[in-house]
């Protein structure tokens, strides 16, 4: 994704788009949920894409905090000799049918758990069984391994028996379910058996090849997540910092100060994205940062001076909502101050829709990241992230494609996980869509 | 309504003139030499002093900038380090970015639009999934990668397109490259016709329109899209303003010589004047977009009147 | 560097496209009358005003847009006679008289007389217009009256006004004779006056300057037409009465990226790029691309990298010679550019006549065990190398390549630190202010070893950047050039190479051939040796039938 002011357009309507003109000042009237966050992450629980994704954001974070458990060979380290050889496929199908299996046992002790408990696990089963199929496909495909292409489809299969409502009903009764169960756990660990045994043949390492300069393309991936990551979670932090005290002081104060701070806003927003952030990244390109926090540090800056205005404006309609609410005027007639009526009451009932606009932004920032980058004005060496990876790949696009293709996957996976979260929070925050 | 044009009017001017200082401060004020881009061996100083002279860099930056846009309102957008004319360079270069921005806009309204009213009237169903998903998925593909992609599949491998335009592209070559552009548009516009007809059809005016026995297509076809559609028109008005100056990257890896790649260029080579163009161009674009828009509002909406 | 590009023109290789067409129509000038081709440029940084032009977006236009008193054969290689008729030089060789053609008309449709050539040649010497070119009007007599030293380089203080604003030795005896004088013989001068730096100015452009960088009036086979963002477009002059006449019609210079250029080539909607982006060097993409349409065109120009002298800590020559041997020029060479450099171990380029390589020896050679032994014996530490150039222009992967290479070898981090522009590089080499090893690269104005040595190794050259200076190089170099005898002068050029190479203040890498490709439309393609570029005037577009 290039432009993260977009992600404004994910927010419900009404939250974004045009300011609330003045008369709203006057007229907003929200019903509150007392429940609001219970509410919503009692149903975000149950959702089992919603689960998924955080547990794999939950895997990037480990990886990206430490890359040295996930990757042996130094990252940075060039070898001419080396430059450009494919991938180990051997190596990468067996990692791939290993995990798989691991999956798939997961996914039948889930199954198991949710048999004996109703709850998001059985829900989540089928899921976690069609990724680890997937992932044995995948492994079975690349090498042509008749046995993980055979385990794969049936665990693809139970995935798609028990997920799909009208087949699941095939099974419907004990013996079913309790089969299916037994099926994923057998072929899981039957996979997990093979693919464990496969791996004391093949030569290990270099699962995702070199790449130009002769560097592990797998070690840079894995290293890259910390960039990717850092920027992504700095920029969508500090836009939300920046937009919601702006945009709580223009909507609780109103007035003149709402006028200019929403001028203000209007100004950074009227930028371009794409064509704003190369003129401030360019600008100070010139001033020489070259060690890797600068380098972050610059880029995160540029998208958040960008990006602040759309969560300014989530949280001024917030405000301006929330503040005519029984419980501020009494607050208010209190003689409760400013402040703590902004900290103690506005803040946290006007958080869900910037929670919602952050966990969109949040993907769409490291998609910006990746395109900034790749068109060489985002992170460089030594801040090597996916995009940078991508950008260094586009002259062998076609005679190595697996140099974009590796790093282009992970960023993509990862946006769409973030998007993913974004798109579930959003639907559990927002009590029109339910 | 028109004295409602006129505030809005009014409020245009800090926003454009606080843009653009922004714009020029970024440009011409930070350290750095102004020149270095365009002298690559090193500027004789006879020449330095003349071309200081010429941008008035001497000068305090406000005085540089209401000079500059002095001008600006003459109709005068400067001249280049090479002496040509920046409003030249952006007459050149304006149409074949607006012609890819309404492609662009094409394909978003064309497909997103009807993949959007496909599931805001089955939600839940295998359809609806089926687009919800697939819009997720073009929204983490990097508008990079959709472009190589598509140049990679239509272009080296199936040799339906040419893999870059040519110096004049006609309307045809354009359709890979709008394509691209649009796309991340398009799973936008797609969600959010979605949502929006799934919030009309629950709307009081289209239980009445249902409880007084119209025929399914009327309430479908007036009442219910007709009201779905404004923030669509919203969202799709300023896409076409923030299209022409957005596709650098596509018109950089399609090799078309638009507003974008005139920009970007521009900027690598300092070329202060240029930037300063297009960015002001580009900011009244904006500008003026989303006041039409929101004046259509009241057109569109019955319940939207501006006093 | 500086890419000087007088006699640019010498020694075209004629890369003949062989067209099979059914008529084998070989006088296509009639049908082809309304011809269009699109080359691909960049945008010139000036106005195109011919002394002012020494890179080569603007220098390629340039060529056509005007002509002088000789113009480099794209046969042959040599100067042959444009508009002068005949060329007398004078017994003691200082002073040569060229008479001009009569009739002969700028694109206004005023004539060309000689006192034209005065006018543009005294504007380009005299200092204060900062013309770029004004150093080749070195030698000739009053040169020194017109020109003025900046006291402080390129600080504030400006250079004091010459004595004259006239050479006296450049003197127009009558509208069709020109006389130029020297101070001492100059040979080399009938060589270089093809070049732009030597073509007339119109009147008009000392009326109206403003008017003219608008609109260039020159007096070559192509004219002006328009300039638009991304473009340049020139039209055949009808008038033109030189010895060749271009085939087309126009000429449009369209300015992109290499990457699109290239892509544009090969899809036959661009019609020539002078030099193969670095993806389509990848595994030679090329080849297969552009079959048939496509050759390396041979280039006077060769990469290097220099250290700063100035600096302390590249004062140790063993540490010079450590990362020269650290380096493995054929790897690089194999696996970043597709085969397509040709390692070099001295300081010229294979193509240039009577040189020969090896100078350098084995401190040319990859030998990291003696590379580190060497690095050992400095004081260098634990401190990262550092590699400085500007990143585009795929210098990129090769500089990487070159540090994975030293961290091999000498056991020490190596760092590339790109800086965003040239110009940035520029002005620091030029201050004396680099504290990093920085990429060098040389391209000559003609081919003799005398253009890769004297200029870049004599102490106070002109593009002695790095500070060099050994009195026995400089002795070596003098004797040598005063050397009548070619093989005697190689034998000597060669020596003073080998003593370079012992203190090691630039370590040569490999020559950077050129590769050419154009669109199936053309035929009679040939593409100058030096720059690279298209001749215009022979390029024909292929009869449809």
């Amino acid at each position: 994704m290039s432009d993260p002011t977009m992600a404004a357009e994910g927010v419900p309507a009404g939250q974004t788009g045009d300011y609330i003109t003045a008369a709203e000042h006057a007229t907003g009237t929200k019903e509150k949920t007392r429940s609001l966050w219970s509410d919503a992450w009692h149903d975000l629980t149950r959702r089992p894409l919603f689960v998924i994704s955080m547990a794999v954001i939950a895997f990037l974070v480990v990886v990206a905090i430490f890359p040295s458990w996930f990757a042996e060979e130094n990252p940075r380290l060039r070898d001419l000799d080396r430059a450009r050889i494919g991938p180990n496929v051997p190596y990468l199908a067996t990692v791939l049918a290993i995990i798989g299996s691991g999956i798939t046992v997961i996914a039948a002790i889930l199954a198991t758990v949710g048999k004996l408990r109703d709850g998001v696990s059985r829900k989540m089963a089928p899921y976690v069984a069609g990724i680890g199929g997937v992932l044995l496909l995948a492994g079975g495909l690349i090498n042509s391994v008749t046995l993980y292409l055979v385990i794969g489809a049936l665990v693809f299969a139970c995935g798609v028996v028990s997920g799909v409502p009208k087949v699941s009903r095939l099974l419907r009764g004990n013996a079913g379910t309790w089969g299916v169960v037994a099926l994923l756990a057998v072929a899981g660990g039957a996979g997990l058996f093979i693919a464990l045994d496969d791996l004391s043949t093949v030569e290990v390492g270099a699962a995702f090849g070199y790449d130009q300069q002769g560097r592990d393309i797998y070690a840079r991936v894995v290293y890259g997540t910390r960039y990717t990551l850092l920027v992504g979670f700095s920029a969508t932090l500090l836009t939300v910092l920046i937009g919601s005290l702006v945009g709580i002081l223009s909507g609780y104060f109103g007035g003149w100060l709402d006028s200019l701070l929403s001028r203000i806003g209007e100004v950074f927003f009227g930028l371009p994205f794409v064509l704003g952030a190369i003129v401030i990244l360019s600008a100070f390109r010139s001033a020489g940062f070259d060690s890797a926090p600068a380098i972050v540090a610059m880029v995160v800056m540029s998208i958040s001076v960008l990006s602040w205005p759309v969560s300014m404006r989530i949280m001024r309609s917030a405000v301006i909502a929330a503040k005519q609410q029984d419980y501020v005027k009494a607050a208010r007639a209190l003689g409760a101050s400013s402040a703590r009526i902004i900290f103690r009451h506005l803040l946290p009932n006007c958080l869900a829709p910037v929670l919602v606009y952050a966990t969109i932004a949040l993907g769409a920032f490291i998609g910006a990241e990746a395109t900034l980058s790749f068109l060489g004005i985002g992170l460089r060496d030594p801040a090597v992230s996916w995009g940078v990876m991508i950008a260094d790949s586009r002259d062998y696009i076609r005679a190595s494609p697996l140099l974009l293709i590796f790093p282009a996957s992970f960023l993509t996976l990862t946006v769409l996980v973030f998007v993913t979260i974004g798109d579930a929070v959003r639907e559990a925050l927002d009590p029109k869509l339910k | 309504m028109g004295r409602y044009v006129i505030r809005r009017l009014l409020q245009l001017i800090p926003v454009f003139i606080g843009t653009t200082f922004l714009v020029y401060v970024l440009v011409w004020a930070l350290p750095g030499d102004p020149f270095a881009g365009m002298c690559k061996s090193t500027c004789p100083p006879e020449f330095r002093q003349a071309m200081i002279e010429k941008y008035n860099l001497d000068e305090n930056i406000f005085v540089q900038y209401f000079t500059y846009l002095g001008n600006l309102l003459q109709g005068d957008f400067g001249t280049t380090y090479s002496d040509r004319e920046v409003g030249e360079l952006i007459e050149a270069a304006a149409p074949v970015s607006i012609t890819l921005a309404a492609i662009a806009v094409g394909f978003e309204a064309l497909i997103g639009v009807t993949a959007g009213i496909l599931t805001g009237l089955r939600r839940g169903s295998f359809i609806d999934n089926l687009v919800l998903v697939s819009t997720l998925v073009v929204i983490a593909f990097p508008v990079f990668v959709i472009a190589f992609v598509v140049q990679l599949v239509l272009g080296s491998w199936l040799d339906i397109i040419d893999l870059t335009v040519s110096s004049d592209p006609s309307f045809t070559e354009l359709l890979a490259p709008g394509f691209v552009l649009g796309s991340l548009s398009m799973a936008y516009v797609a969600r959010l016709t979605r949502t929006s007809i799934a919030e009309n059809r629950r709307a009081d005016f289209v239980r009445t329109a249902v409880a007084k026995g119209l025929p399914q297509r009327r309430v479908v076809g007036v009442h219910l899209l007709r009201n779905s559609m404004i923030p669509v028109i919203t969202f799709l008005g300023t896409d076409l303003g923030s299209l022409m100056g957005g596709a650098i990257v596509t018109e950089g890896i399609f090799g078309i010589n638009g507003v974008g790649g005139l920009v970007y260029s521009s900027i690598l080579s300092k070329e202060g004047t240029v930037v300063t163009g297009v960015v002001v161009l580009l900011v009244i674009v904006f500008l003026i977009t989303n006041l039409i828009i929101d004046l259509l509002y009241a057109v569109l909406d019955p319940r939207i009147r501006y006093e | 560097m500086r890419r000087p590009r007088w006699m640019a023109a010498v020694a075209l290789v004629p890369i003949v496209a062989l067209t099979l067409t059914a008529c084998g129509g070989d006088d296509g000038a009639g049908e082809a009358a309304d011809s269009k081709i699109t080359v691909s440029g960049t945008a010139p940084e000036n106005p195109l005003v011919p002394g002012n032009t020494s890179e080569a977006g603007g220098g390629k236009i340039v060529e056509v847009l005007y002509s002088g008193l000789m113009r480099y054969d794209s046969d042959t290689g040599e100067p042959v006679p444009e508009h002068a008729e005949k060329v007398d030089v004078s017994e003691d060789g200082k002073k040569i008289t060229y008479t001009l053609k009569k009739g002969w008309k700028f694109h206004d449709g005023t004539e060309i007389k000689a006192e034209h050539y005065v006018k543009a040649w005294n504007y380009t010497a005299y200092t204060p217009n900062a013309q770029q070119h004004s150093s080749f009007f070195v030698g000739v007599k009053g040169y020194e009256d017109v020109t003025s030293e900046d006291p402080d380089g390129d600080g504030p203080k400006k250079a004091p006004t010459p004595k004259k604003k006239e050479m006296s030795g450049v003197k127009a005896l009558d509208d069709y004779t020109l006389q130029v004088e020297f101070d001492k013989p100059m040979p080399a001068f009938q060589y270089k006056v093809g070049y732009s730096a030597f073509m007339p100015l119109p009147d008009a452009f000392f009326e109206n300057k403003e008017a003219f960088e608008k609109k260039p009036i020159g007096s070559g086979p192509f004219k002006f037409v328009k300039q638009t963002a991304n473009s340049i477009v020139l039209e055949r002059f009808e008038d033109y009465q030189g010895p060749k006449k271009p085939s087309i019609k126009t000429v449009e210079f369209r300015f992109g990226t290499p990457e699109a250029d290239y892509d544009a080539v090969r899809d036959n909607n661009l019609d020539f790029l002078n030099n193969m982006p670095p993806k389509a060097l990848v595994d030679n993409v090329w080849q297969q691309d552009l079959k048939g349409r496509s050759g390396p065109s041979g280039n006077l120009s060769i990469q290097e990298l220099s250290f700063p002298l100035y600096d302390p800590k590249f004062k140790d020559p063993n540490l010079r010679k450590a990362i020269s041997m650290a380096i493995d020029r054929q790897q690089i060479s194999d696996k970043i550019y597709g085969g397509s450099r040709t390692p070099v171990k001295g300081y010229g380029v294979p193509n240039l006549p009577l040189w020969e390589d090896g100078a350098c020896g084995e401190l040319c050679e990859h030998n990291p065990e003696k590379a580190k032994e060497l690095f050992d014996k400095t004081d260098w530490g634990n401190k990262p190398i550092e590699i400085t150039s500007n990143a585009d222009g795929g210098h990129k992967e090769w500089i990487e390549a070159v540090c994975g290479q030293i961290e091999d070898a000498l056991g020490v981090e190596c760092k590339f630190v790109p800086v965003q522009e040239f110009g940035v590089i520029r002005e620091m080499v030029n201050n004396r202010e680099m504290t990093q090893i920085y990429r060098a690269g040389w391209g000559a104005d003609y081919p003799h070893v005398e253009n890769f040595l004297n200029p870049i190794f004599r102490t106070g050259a002109s593009s002695n950047d790095n500070g060099y200076s050994n009195p026995k190089v400089d002795a070596k170099l003098a004797e040598a050039d005063a050397t009548v005898d070619d093989e005697e002068a190689a034998r000597l050029y060669h020596e003073a190479e080998e003593l370079i190479a012992q203190d090691m203040p630039v370590i040569p890498l490999w020559s950077n051939p050129y590769i050419a490709g154009w669109s199936e439309r053309l035929e009679n393609v040939k593409v100058d040796k030096l720059t690279g570029e298209l001749d215009l005037l022979s390029v024909r577009i292929k009869s449809e039938d």
